[in-house]
């Protein structure tokens, strides 16, 4: 483990010249965007496993193959939007440590980050990204383990602001996962979540289809009707997340992901300045549409 | 689904990758669902079942489709994604012209076959079995 710890003096000779309050709520701010996409990576993984096993029930499936499906969508994350949520977390919490002065502790959370990049290349070397997406959360990893180090606060966050074009690109790809975006890593047509709960609402209104059809209503009526009652509240919650009107989840969840872009563009201008009124206007808007995406998550649309 | 062209060779690092087989991806998922009317009006509970069944094999096809990465087998034909797209497209649009769900199933089920072959990469292989495909949608 490794720990900053910025000393007395130090902070002393820097106190009167940066600002760290707005560093404090960008870290803060950047760190509730990264909870929300991680509440909805595993709000996903719940529905399509509660799915799976009602498909597997009602269709006297036997085999696990339903599952094993929920497996395939979860290692897509973990593939590259997975790891990128991972760097912004340790960002946001370094941001976060500098500002309040306190130890920094870049334990095994981080290191996993650098594993995980490595896996990000096939069995041939291939990479699933480009090298402009990997280099881009590589340098950022670096650059955190190099700030574990460092005992100037200033020094130290102006070399996080010079990570601000990686960071942007690390933005750009947690982006494209929920939404189509030019700045998708090579070839992709369309955004992985999109075809994941295209494909898996799909299987919910099959689902309901077959739980009001003449066969399992007369087989097992009161079975079925339970089934079917169930299945209701997850249909909405799968609703919410289908398509790309301005109402759902992941449309949302892209436009946090596009204030905090924006946020950081103006990060990376006044962070250090006595009142940076620019990015604290920025960081309102953060903040409303954080808070729409995590209510988009929690279901609390309506 | 003809071959009115000189199929290229392939070189190692050649891939079928999921952005490629958007098309596939969204067939299998509409031929899943165009077995819904069958869902509603089928009285048997074994029919139903083995509707949802085959359903539930063409979204774990395009599930599996989405993250796809399909090295070719280097020297053998090469295959592409828009060679697969047409098979796809080919087999969807006769099997929706079927009325019946047993005689969609018998067709679905070679498609998963020939999509059992597909990721294996080898292109020889890839080509007889869309032979082996197109005679078996073509066969009434």
């Amino acid at each position: 483990m490794r720990t900053l710890m910025a000393g007395a003096l130090a902070a002393s000779l820097v106190g009167g010249c940066a600002n760290f309050g707005a560093v404090s709520e960008f870290a803060r701010e950047t760190n509730k965007l990264t909870d929300t996409v991680r509440t909805e990576f595993t709000q996903m993984d719940r529905l399509c496993v509660q799915q799976a096993e009602l498909v597997i029930v009602v269709n006297n499936i036997q085999d696990d193959g339903p599952l094993k499906d929920c497996e395939q969508y979860k290692s897509a994350e973990g593939r590259l939007a997975g790891v990128t949520v991972d760097v912004l977390d340790n960002y946001a919490r370094a941001l976060a440590a500098l500002a309040d002065d306190k130890s920094f502790d870049l334990s095994s959370n981080l290191k996993d980050v650098a594993g995980k990049l490595q896996g990000l290349k096939n069995k041939d070397g291939k990479t699933l990204v480009n090298a402009k997406e990997v280099g881009a959360l590589s340098a950022v990893v670096d650059v955190l383990f190099g700030i574990a180090t460092a005992t100037r606060r200033d020094a130290a966050v102006k070399r996080l602001i010079e990570e601000t074009p990686n960071l942007a690109i690390s933005g750009d790809v947690l982006r494209s996962f929920f939404v189509e975006s030019p700045e998708a890593p090579p070839g992709r047509t369309r955004a992985p979540y999109g075809n994941f709960v295209a494909i898996a609402n799909s299987s919910v209104t099959s689902t309901e289809i077959s739980l009001r059809g003449p066969a399992l209503r007369q087989a097992e009526p009161i079975r079925t009707a339970e089934l079917y009652r169930e299945l209701q509240g997850r249909k909405a919650l799968f609703r919410q997340r289908v398509g790309n009107s301005p109402d759902s989840v992941p449309v949302k969840v892209a436009a946090a992901i596009d204030s905090w872009q924006q946020a950081l563009e103006k990060f990376s201008e006044e962070a250090l300045k006595p009142d940076p009124k620019d990015l604290r206007e920025r960081l309102k808007d953060l903040r409303e549409k954080a808070i729409t995406a995590r209510k988009a998550v929690a279901g609390e649309n309506n | 689904m003809t071959e009115s062209t000189a199929l290229e060779v392939a070189n190692d690092g050649d891939v079928l990758s999921g952005a490629g087989l958007q098309e596939s991806i969204d067939r299998l998922k509409t031929m899943a669902d165009e077995l819904n009317p069958f869902l509603a009006t089928e009285t048997s509970v074994d029919a139903a079942q083995a509707i949802g069944q085959a359903q539930q094999q063409l979204r774990s096809l395009a599930t599996s489709l989405v993250v796809a990465q399909i090295d070719l087998l280097a020297g053998e034909v090469k295959v592409t994604a828009e060679h697969i797209n047409a098979a796809v497209e080919y087999t969807d649009d006769v099997i929706s012209q079927i009325a019946g769900w047993k005689k969609r199933m018998d067709k679905i089920g070679e498609l998963l076959d020939f999509f059992a072959v597909v990721l294996t990469g080898k292109g020889a292989d890839i080509l007889q079995a869309a032979r082996k495909l197109k005679a078996a949608v073509d066969a009434g």
